[in-house]
């Protein structure tokens, strides 16, 4: 057990991989991982769980990143990143709730961006919620 | 690597969880650094509340106009890749340790392997925290050890909370910069 | 070494006499790993070794919590004696330490330096120190054989040149929290220890001997210790901790040059540009300290190259911004 998964009861983070497994669903989206600010995975939906760890980190690193430019140009805090590639796309959301969590979802070329966007927000709205409680 | 040419260079902090890296850069740049600081969720390994994620960037101007960038690293191997990225075209290292952690040599030899990939042979300077505290390892303990293994790097006991003591740092690294030119050179 | 070279054949043969070594106390798994890292190292060090009944031993290995009766027997005779302590045990005073676990290169290092005491005892050392009968070395010397006596002396006294007290006692030094203090910032010279009157009062502070002797050295004579020679190549094997022992920019300096390169004392004078004097006390005080070992002396760096370089105009400008004058 990751430190961080104590930040979440054992129902829930069934709930979340299970919110985790309908984003994967979506057409393109080969895996997601939801992680501690601090970069430890809380659940993910990956074929390969080391791949996921490091995920969880470089991913927490981006975020910290994030906000520190959203900071230097004098906006507000971080909310999404997308890192795109020739052939796909990492796109990085923040996870509004009582503790600080994000959601890396990695899509091939086959995923199309509009609805990429709308169902990770869709999935990170759902791990706010259960979060929250 | 060379600061005559683009007039900037860069210093790299590294060292595992709560050594002081934040700490040190934060005492001794010129402007408030860039920090990327989260809640730390990993009691275990450290009662600390917050810990540093990205990186951290300090700043110090010299008066000859030169610019040195002071980068500090995340603690945890788990940000591996960050001391990677940071270490790559750095002058040198700080290497920083809490003498009164458990383990803390097999840190000390973690942090050497990394970053003498990195920098410029022996550009390497340990600090080393904490020593006044019980159960601290004396400074003696590291200095045998990297004797043992064939590296003669400086491992200073300092309090990085003090500016004086981060400038001592600093300033050992950059004579040992100094000293490797003057080795450098055909006799 | 070239193999068509028949003096130089004839000469390494000469020097090439065993020297007989002995361990006892150390665990039995410590002692076979000793074993075979001898057998391995044997061919690569400058001199032989071989392991021999204590009574042939020229070294003698021990556990530093051996029997203290062979360990005084044995120092009595004036042979070496490397002390092997534990992982996390404190250095004891004495000049040769192995700490557990032993690693080959640290083994290497400290048969090196064994064998080169006992090559330059006789010879080297003696002569010189004939030819300074007078006092100056008498702080230095009696700090010296104290250190070699491995921690048995009981309470000794110096005194300071502000008239307060130093202490050893079971090889730990003592002195007042000022005192300490005015050591480290170099504003005290000590004196020749011994027996005194009074015990060491308890409100001193405790530290080590190496830190102690590294403060007598570099307030010391401004001569080549003589136990150091013009000729040979000093450098660095472990730096000094600048941080507890307090350290000005030109000390740094000079750590930095003999850490990356062995020098003998005039060029590192030139290299450093500082004065053969404050060369000469940074070489006592570090040897005197444990930090020092004799390498060959290859091609010596230039010197002028310092003065040119961009990384000491940028030591320079850092200097002035941090506000530490050399
Ligand atoms: N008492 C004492 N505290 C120290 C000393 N050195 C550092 N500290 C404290 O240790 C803490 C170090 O925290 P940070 O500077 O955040 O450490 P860090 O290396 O950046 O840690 P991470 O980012 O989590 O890897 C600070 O609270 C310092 O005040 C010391 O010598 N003595
Ligand atoms: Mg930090």
């Amino acid at each position: 057990m990751t430190p961080a998964s104590r930040n979440i009861g054992r129902l829930s983070r069934e709930f979340a991989r299970r919110e985790l497994a309908t984003l994967v669903g979506t057409t393109g989206v080969r895996s997601a991982v939801l992680f501690s600010a601090d970069g430890f995975e809380i659940a993910s939906q990956a074929t390969d769980s080391a791949a996921a760890a490091r995920l969880a980190a470089i991913g927490s690193s981006l975020s910290a990143l994030g906000s520190a430019i959203a900071a230097e140009a004098g906006l507000r805090d971080f909310e999404r990143t997308m890192i795109e590639s020739s052939d796909g796309t990492v796109l990085i959301m923040r996870v509004h709730g009582t503790r600080a969590m994000s959601l890396a979802a990695v899509a091939d070329h086959g995923a199309v961006l509009g609805t990429l966007l709308w169902a990770t927000q869709r999935c990170c709205e759902a791990l706010g919620r259960i979060a929250g409680e | 690597m060379n600061p005559g040419v683009q007039g900037e260079f860069k210093i790299v902090f590294t060292g595992p969880m709560g050594a002081g890296k934040t700490t040190a850069i934060a005492a001794l740049s010129e402007v408030e650094p860039v920090r990327t600081e989260v809640e730390n969720t990993d009691r275990m390994s450290h009662d600390k509340e917050f810990t540093t994620v990205g990186l951290d960037m300090g700043r110090i101007t010299l008066p000859g106009g030169q610019v040195v960038r002071l980068y500090g690293t995340p603690g945890q191997a788990r940000f591996r890749f960050m001391w990677d990225i940071l270490g790559r075209g750095a002058a040198g290292a700080i290497i920083l340790l809490d003498a009164t952690q458990a383990g803390v040599l097999v840190q000390l030899d973690l942090f050497v392997d990394a970053f003498a990939a990195h920098v410029p042979r022996g550009a390497i300077v340990i600090g080393l925290g904490r020593t006044h505290q019980p159960g601290a390892l004396a400074s003696d303990a590291f200095a045998e050890r990297l004797e043992a293994r064939g590296f003669t790097l400086p491992v200073l006991s300092v309090d990085v909370r003090k500016r004086r003591d981060v400038m001592l740092l600093v300033e050992t690294l950059a004579c040992i910069l100094e000293a490797q030119t003057t080795e450098g050179l055909p006799s | 070494m070239d193999m068509n070279d028949v003096n130089a054949h004839e000469r390494e043969a000469i020097q090439m006499q065993t020297l007989g070594i002995h361990d006892i106390g150390l665990p039995v798994d410590a002692s076979r790993a000793l074993h075979s890292m001898l057998q391995v190292l044997n061919g690569r060090l400058r001199t032989p070794w071989q392991t021999c009944h204590l009574d042939r031993a020229d070294v003698l290995i021990a556990h530093a919590a051996s029997d203290p009766a062979v360990l005084a027997s044995w120092s009595r005779g004036g042979k070496p004696l490397v002390l092997v302590i534990d992982e996390r045990a404190p250095r004891p005073t004495s000049p040769f330490v192995l700490r557990q676990p032993i690693r080959v290169m640290q083994l290497m290092t400290m048969l090196e330096s064994v064998a080169e005491q006992l090559a330059s005892r006789p010879s080297a050392v003696q002569p010189r120190r004939a030819r300074n009968p007078d006092s100056t070395w008498m702080p230095l010397e009696s700090l010296r054989q104290l250190m070699a006596r491995h921690g048995d002396a009981g309470p000794l006294v110096a005194t300071t040149s502000d008239g307060c007290g130093v202490w050893i006692d079971r090889g730990t030094a003592y002195a007042a929290v000022s005192t300490l203090q005015r050591l480290r910032l170099g504003e005290l010279r000590v004196g020749a220890f011994a027996t005194g009157p009074q015990p060491v009062p308890a409100s001193a502070v405790a530290f080590s001997t190496f830190d102690l002797a590294w403060f007598v050295a570099l307030k010391g004579p401004t001569e080549l210790a003589p136990w150091l020679e013009r000729g040979t190549a000093y450098r660095l094997r472990r730096w000094p901790d600048f941080g507890r022992l307090g350290g000005t920019s030109a000390l740094i300096e000079l750590a930095a040059l003999a850490s990356a390169h062995a020098w003998t004392p005039a060029r590192l004078a030139e290299a450093s540009c500082q004065p053969i004097e404050d060369v000469h006390r940074f070489l006592n005080a570090a040897s005197m300290a444990g930090l020092v070992v004799n390498a060959p002396v290859t091609a010596q760096p230039r010197a002028a190259a310092a003065a040119t370089s961009m990384w000491s105009r940028f030591v320079g400008d850092l200097r002035r911004h941090l506000g530490r004058v050399a």
